[in-house]
């Protein structure tokens, strides 16, 4: 019984030899290079999206900064006013 | 570098896409796997060291890609529901090897079947040993393992192989 069914197992093994090499199509290169082109595409655009994004961050970031520095700076001149008043009363 | 990678191409396509066709025996699946190691290869052969030999980097790239390829239709639970036993190869008892002939697929379904459910690594060696009749060398150079880690590796992957196709004829 135990031969038989180790006869069984290496005829079953045995068969992955026996597999037929297919061909692959032959239009599959084109399609390959075909993908190839639209990544590359999809890369530059999202790398484009992405400059353009940055731009804009640093666009905004300038403007809040440059908007927070005059703030600053007229709170800064509103103060010293205010010292002086100070000055005055005492 | 195109007419270079044209080249490599014709040299190799019908090794990535046979050996694919074992893993999945599927021909929309293979020539899946078979154009997503090409796009690799594309993108990677500047980075290919000539450490290993063209042929041994080609059946790494088909190896990684057959087994992500089997990973991922595994975690499409959508699919599954959609049309089970399909996706999970473990589970398909019926193949679409084209290479198999018509009389002698049901045993090929019942070898495929067992070889499916059994580890990857196991599953590769016995594909690059029995189907690809690579040396035992040959093969321990694309698994990057010992000679005798391959031969202790295939005799656990028969061992299973063994069982499964014992618990199928029951």
């Amino acid at each position: 019984m135990k031969k038989t069914s180790n006869f069984r197992m290496k005829t079953d093994i045995n068969l992955l030899k026996n597999i037929n090499k297919v061909h692959a199509q032959p239009e599959m290169f084109d399609r390959i290079m075909n993908k190839i082109e639209e990544e590359e595409k999809n890369l530059f655009s999202i790398f484009q999206v992405s400059l353009i994004g940055a731009c804009l961050c640093l666009v905004v970031s300038t403007t809040i900064y440059s908007g927070l520095q005059s703030e600053e700076k007229s709170i800064q001149k509103n103060s010293s006013y205010f010292t002086n008043q100070n000055d005055l009363y005492e | 570098m195109m007419l270079g990678f044209e080249e490599m191409y014709k040299e190799h396509c019908d090794m990535v896409y046979n050996l694919a066709l074992n893993y999945v025996q599927q021909v929309e699946d293979a020539e899946e796997i078979t154009q997503d190691v090409f796009i690799k290869i594309y993108h990677k052969q500047e980075l290919f060291e000539q450490r290993s030999t063209l042929k041994t980097w080609i059946y790494r790239i088909t190896i990684n890609s057959s087994l992500d390829f089997i990973r991922k239709k595994r975690r499409r639970p959508l699919f599954q529901l959609l049309s089970p036993g399909t996706n999970d190869y473990a589970k398909r008892k019926e193949t679409k090897h084209p290479g198999v002939l018509l009389e002698e697929k049901e045993a090929y379904d019942r070898l495929f079947y067992a070889l499916n459910l059994l580890p990857s690594k196991q599953k590769t060696v016995i594909l690059l040993l029995k189907n690809e009749g690579l040396s035992q060398k040959e093969t321990s150079k694309i698994l990057n393992m010992s000679v005798k880690g391959v031969e202790s590796l295939f005799q656990r992957a028969k061992k299973n192989l063994s069982k499964q196709l014992k618990k199928e004829s029951r």
